[in-house]
C-alpha cells in the first residue's frame, strides 16, 4: 500500500483567463469567498495589524531604532527559546497522548470506552486558572498529594515542569479530537484489506493506519504548539521564573505602559507559529490521503487481546490524571478555605446562587451565537481553500492563521482600538465579544475540516455537480455531511474554548456583558478559591450537559 | 421549509437583541474598576443611595485599565476610572485621557496627596504590611518578618512571592518604599537578595497573600486591606510592619477626558462625593484608609496607630516609575534568569 502522490492541480499553474474562469463558473460560491475573505481580514488581520504597527511606528514616525534597542535585550530571547521551549515539549507530549486514546478508543476493544471518551474531553473545558489552581492545590507546599499524602515540606510547582503538565493536560483534546475524527472517517477497508493479506498488526499499524492520520497528527502538533506558543494565563500563575514571551508581551503593555515593546514581543510570538504551520503545509499537500471514495466499506476488526492491556492502561493513566484535577476543584468548591480550614460547605454554592447567573447567561448567550458561526465558517473556509483555489485564498489562508497564532491580549486591544469609531463602532456591544470568539477559534474548524476534506474524493463532489447540483449545493448537500465529524469536533471546540475564553475579551467586556470568567478571575484575585471553584464547577457541568445534548442530536440526525 | 424559517427568524431576534442591548442599555454611568466585585459594588450602591445617580462597572486591573482607556481614547465607553494606584493616574494624565476636576472637599486633603490641576483625584491611603503564614514560619524555623531586609535572609529561600512592580500597584510602592528609604544603590543590592528567595512573581498584588494564606509561601508584602479581606474570611494570616517605616499607596478616582456629557457628570459628582463623610465611609468599608482623616473603620483588626509611616513621596515614585521599573527588570529580574 503506496500513498499516491497527487498531480499538480492543473489551474494551479494558472494564467490569468483560468482563474477568470474559476469565477465564472462559481459566481455564488465566488461571491461567498469574497464576502468571507473580506470579514476576516477585516475581523481578524486588522485589529492585529493595527497593534503590530505599533512596534515600528512611535510618536515620531517610522523608527527602526526603537526595534534594535528592544531586540538587542537579552530577555527578548530567553523568552523566546523559553516560549520554543515549552511549546516543543507540550505539543510533543499532548499530541502523543492524544494518539493514543484516539487509536485505542476507535481502533481496539478497550472496555469503557464511552467513559474515557468523556473524561479524555473534560480538559477543553477549563476554565481560566483551574488546572494551575489545582496543581497547586495537589502539588504545592501545603499540596494535598505532595504534603498529606508524602510528607513533602518545601514542594516548588512553579516552573517549567508544571507547565508541560498543566499544557499538556488542558491540550491533549485537541490532539484527540482531530485526529480520533480522522481515524473515524478512514475507510477501515483498506485496514481490513492489510490484515486479511496477512499483514501483522504492527505493519498495518505502521504501514497503513499512521500514514493515513498523519495530517491529523502533524495538525494536532501545530495546533498545541500554537496555543502553547499563545498561552498567557498559565504561565503567568505558576511559571515562576520561566518567563514566555505571552507573559512578557503582556508585561510591557500593561504593566510597562511600552507598548512599542509589547507589540514587537507579540510580533515575535508569530515567528514559531508561522513556521510551524509553513512547515505542516509544505508537507501535507505534497501527499494524498484519500480513503473515503464513496464506495461502499465493510466493517471494522477491532483489535482484541494482550495489546491492549498496555495501550488502555495508558489510558486509564491521562484519564485518572484528568479526573484527579477536576474533582479537585470539586473538591476545594465544597470546602470553607481551602487548604487551611477543610471543613466541608455548601456556602460557596449559597454565594454563587444568590449572586445570580447573569455573567453565565451571558457567557452562555453570547457562545450559544458564536459556536455555529464559528464551525460553518471554520467548514466553509476549509472546503473554499482545499477545494477552490479562487485567486485571493492565500489572503484568507493567512489571515486566519494569524488570527489564531496571535495572542489573547493583542486582539482584545486590537479589537478596542480598531472597532471604536464609525464606521466600525461595536465596542461596548455584544457583538465585539462574538467577533473576538469567533475569531480566536476560527483555526481549529479550518483545521478539521481541511484534515477531512483531504479524505475525501473530489468524485463525489463532482458526481454531484455532473448531475447538475450547484457547486453551493453540492457543498451544503453533499460536502457538508462527509464533515460531520469534523463538524462536531469544531462545535464542541468553539463551544467550550468560547465559554471559557478571558484573555481576548477582558478588553472587550462592557458593564452590559460582562462573562463568567471575568467573574472567576475577580474571585481568585480576591482569594475567594472556594467562591471560583464553585463557579468553574457549574460551568463545567453546564458544558458537559450541553456537549452530550449536541451528540446526541448530531447522532439522530445521522441515523435519519 | 416553515420550520426552516421559523429558526431563521428567532436567530434574526436573538442577534438583534445582541447588535442592540449593548447601547440601548447603558443608561448611566459607566465605571472602570480594579477593586474586588464586592467592593466596586459596595462603594458604587452607596453612591446610587445617597445620590440617585445609577454606575454599572467592569471589574479589571489598574494597568487593564489604563490600556483600554488608551484604546478607546477615540471613543471613550466609561466615565469614571475607580481606584488604583495614583502612579497608573500620574501615567494617564501625562498622556491627556483624564478628564480636569476640582472635587469639593479637595481642601480638606493633605496637599501633598493632590494633583495640583486636579486632573486625578485622591480617594484613600493604603499602608503596606506585611503578611506571614505562620505555619510555614514554624516549619522553617523564622521568626516573622520585622524589617524589609527579612526577606533577603536566606532561611527564606523559596518562600516568598512577590507581585511584580510593574503589574502591580503594591509591589511598586513596597519598591519606591526602600529606594525612598535606603538611596537607591543599597535599595537594589537588597532587591537582588530578596530575588533570590522570590519562588514566583504574580501579575496582581494580592495573589501573594493569597499564597501566605493558603500556606503556599511564608511572606509576601500586601496593603492593609488585602490583608483585612483575608482575616475577614477566617484566614490566619500574620502581619507585622517594618520597623524602618512603611510606605502606602494614594488611591486615587478621575473622570475619563471626552466621556459622553451624561457619563462626565456622572463621574464628576462621583468625585465630589467620595470625599463627604458617607463617600469615605464607603471606602473605608473596603478597609482602604480614609484620605480625609476621621473616618475609621470599627470592624478592622489592623491597629494602624502605632505604625511608623515613611514621608512617602509618591510624586516622586510616580515620575520615577519607569526608569526604576527598567533597573529593576535589568538589575533584579533578568540577572535572576541569567544564574
Amino acid at each position: 500500500m503506496t500513498l499516491v502522490s497527487q498531480a499538480a492541480p492543473s489551474a494551479r499553474a494558472g494564467t490569468s483567463p483560468a482563474f477568470l474562469r474559476k469565477i465564472v463558473v462559481d459566481p455564488w460560491l465566488f461571491g461567498i469567498f469574497a464576502l468571507v475573505t473580506l470579514s476576516v481580514l477585516v475581523f481578524a488581520a486588522l485589529p492585529i495589524f493595527v497593534v503590530m504597527k505599533q512596534a515600528v511606528v512611535t510618536d515620531r514616525g517610522f523608527d527602526l531604532g526603537v526595534l534594535v534597542d528592544t531586540l538587542s535585550q537579552s530577555f527578548v530571547w530567553t523568552s523566546f527559546a523559553n516560549t520554543l521551549m515549552l511549546g516543543a515539549t507540550s505539543a510533543i507530549i499532548a499530541t502523543a497522548a492524544g494518539f493514543l486514546l484516539a487509536f485505542t478508543a476507535t481502533r481496539t476493544t478497550m472496555p469503557g470506552k464511552t467513559f474515557v471518551h468523556g473524561v479524555a474531553l473534560l480538559p477543553i473545558i477549563s476554565p481560566p486558572f483551574v488546572m494551575a489552581l489545582a496543581v497547586v492545590i495537589l502539588f504545592g507546599r501545603s499540596g494535598l498529594i505532595t504534603r498529606e499524602l508524602l510528607g513533602i515540606r518545601n514542594a516548588n510547582v512553579y516552573g517549567f515542569h508544571s507547565l508541560v503538565l498543566i499544557q499538556s493536560l488542558a491540550f491533549t483534546p485537541i490532539a484527540y479530537l482531530n485526529i480520533r475524527g480522522m481515524l473515524q472517517s478512514i475507510d477501515t477497508a483498506l485496514e481490513d484489506a492489510s490484515a486479511s493479506l496477512g499483514a501483522s498488526r504492527w505493519t498495518t499499524f505502521s504501514r497503513v493506519t499512521l500514514p493515513l492520520v498523519t495530517p491529523a497528527i502533524l495538525s494536532s502538533t501545530l495546533l498545541v504548539f500554537v496555543k502553547s506558543v499563545e498561552d498567557f494565563g498559565n504561565p503567568m500563575l505558576i511559571g515562576g521564573n520561566y518567563n514566555t514571551l505571552a507573559v512578557e508581551a503582556y508585561s510591557q503593555m500593561v504593566g510597562y505602559f511600552n507598548l512599542q515593546a509589547g507589540a514587537l514581543l507579540a510580533s515575535l510570538m508569530l515567528v514559531p507559529s508561522m513556521t510551524a504551520f509553513l512547515i505542516h503545509r509544505y508537507w501535507v499537500s505534497k501527499r494524498s490521503y484519500v480513503t473515503v471514495t464513496g464506495k461502499p466499506s465493510a466493517q471494522t476488526i477491532r483489535i482484541s487481546g494482550g495489546v491492549v492491556v498496555p495501550l488502555a492502561l495508558g489510558c486509564y493513566a491521562i484519564v485518572f490524571a484528568i479526573l484527579l484535577f477536576y474533582l479537585t476543584v470539586v473538591y476545594v468548591s465544597f470546602t470553607k478555605l481551602p487548604g487551611v480550614n477543610n471543613t466541608l460547605t455548601l456556602d460557596h454554592y449559597a454565594t454563587v446562587f444568590t449572586a445570580g447567573f447573569q455573567t453565565l447567561t451571558n457567557s452562555l448567550l453570547l457562545a450559544g451565537i458564536a459556536t455555529p458561526v464559528t464551525a460553518v465558517a471554520g467548514m466553509l473556509i476549509a472546503y473554499l481553500l482545499i477545494r477552490k483555489a479562487f485567486p485571493g485564498s492565500f489572503l484568507l489562508r493567512w489571515a486566519t492563521l494569524l488570527s489564531f497564532a496571535a495572542p489573547g491580549t493583542i486582539l482584545g486591544i486590537g479589537y478596542v482600538s480598531t472597532f471604536n469609531a464609525a464606521p466600525l463602532l461595536l465596542t461596548g456591544t455584544a457583538f465585539i465579544v462574538v467577533a473576538a470568539m469567533v475569531v480566536k477559534n476560527l483555526q481549529v474548524g479550518i483545521e478539521a475540516g481541511s484534515n477531512q476534506l483531504r479524505q475525501i474524493d473530489k468524485s463525489i463532489e463532482e458526481a454531484s455537480t455532473i448531475l447538475g447540483a450547484s457547486n453551493t449545493r453540492t457543498f451544503f448537500q453533499v460536502t457538508l455531511p462527509l464533515l460531520k465529524p469534523a463538524l462536531f469536533t469544531s462545535l464542541s471546540y468553539a463551544l467550550t474554548r468560547s465559554l471559557t475564553t478571558l484573555s481576548a475579551v477582558i478588553f472587550l467586556v462592557s458593564a452590559n456583558w460582562t462573562l463568567i470568567t471575568v467573574t472567576i478571575l475577580s474571585q481568585v484575585e480576591t482569594l475567594k478559591l472556594g467562591v471560583a471553584a464553585a463557579y468553574c464547577s457549574i460551568l463545567v457541568f453546564v458544558v458537559l450537559a450541553i456537549l452530550a445534548v449536541m451528540q446526541l442530536v448530531l447522532n439522530s440526525a445521522s441515523k435519519r | 421549509m416553515k420550520r426552516r424559517f421559523a429558526l431563521a427568524s428567532a436567530l434574526a431576534v436573538l442577534c438583534s437583541h445582541v447588535f442592540t442591548a449593548g447601547g440601548a442599555a447603558a443608561a448611566g454611568m459607566t465605571v472602570y474598576c480594579p477593586m474586588s466585585e464586592d467592593d466596586c459594588g459596595a462603594v458604587l450602591k452607596a453612591f446610587k443611595d445617597d445620590t440617585g445617580i445609577e454606575a454599572q462597572f467592569v471589574r479589571i486591573g489598574a494597568g487593564e485599565i489604563l490600556a483600554r482607556i488608551r484604546a478607546e481614547k477615540a471613543n471613550p465607553q466609561a466615565g469614571l476610572w475607580l481606584a488604583g494606584a495614583a502612579d497608573n493616574f500620574i501615567q494617564a494624565a501625562s498622556e491627556d485621557l483624564l478628564a480636569p476636576h476640582k472635587a469639593a472637599g479637595i481642601d480638606k486633603v493633605d496637599p501633598r496627596y493632590t494633583d495640583k490641576e486636579g486632573r486625578w483625584t485622591p480617594i484613600s491611603l493604603s499602608p503596606i504590611v506585611f503578611a506571614y503564614s505562620q505555619q510555614v514560619l514554624d516549619e522553617i524555623g523564622a521568626k516573622p518578618p520585622t524589617s524589609w531586609k527579612s526577606f533577603a535572609d536566606p532561611v527564606f529561600k523559596d518562600s516568598v512571592a512577590l507581585a511584580h512592580p510593574a503589574s502591580s500597584g503594591t509591589a511598586y510602592v513596597a519598591l519606591a518604599s526602600m529606594v525612598q528609604l535606603d538611596g537607591e544603590e543599597p535599595a537594589f543590592e537588597l532587591m537582588k537578595e530578596i530575588d533570590k528567595n522570590v519562588v514566583q512573581y504574580t501579575r496582581s498584588g494580592v495573589a501573594p497573600s493569597r499564597m501566605v494564606a493558603n500556606n503556599e509561601i511564608a511572606l509576601a508584602m500586601a496593603y492593609t486591606q488585602d490583608i483585612e479581606a483575608a482575616l475577614a474570611q477566617g484566614y490566619p494570616v500574620g502581619y507585622s510592619f517594618p520597623e524602618e517605616g512603611t510606605g502606602f499607596e494614594v488611591n486615587a478616582a478621575a473622570a475619563i477626558a471626552n466621556a459622553p456629557e451624561e457619563q462626565a457628570k456622572g463621574a464628576a459628582a462621583f468625585l465630589d462625593w467620595i470625599l463627604t463623610d458617607k463617600g469615605q465611609a464607603a471606602m473605608g468599608a473596603t478597609f482602604r484608609g480614609p484620605i480625609v482623616p476621621g473616618y475609621k473603620n470599627p470592624e478592622a483588626k489592623i491597629d494602624l496607630s502605632n505604625v511608623k509611616m515613611i514621608d512617602y513621596d509618591f510624586t516622586w515614585a510616580g515620575e520615577n516609575r519607569a526608569r526604576l521599573l527598567e533597573r529593576y527588570e535589568n538589575d533584579v529580574r533578568h540577572k535572576a534568569d541569567a544564574k
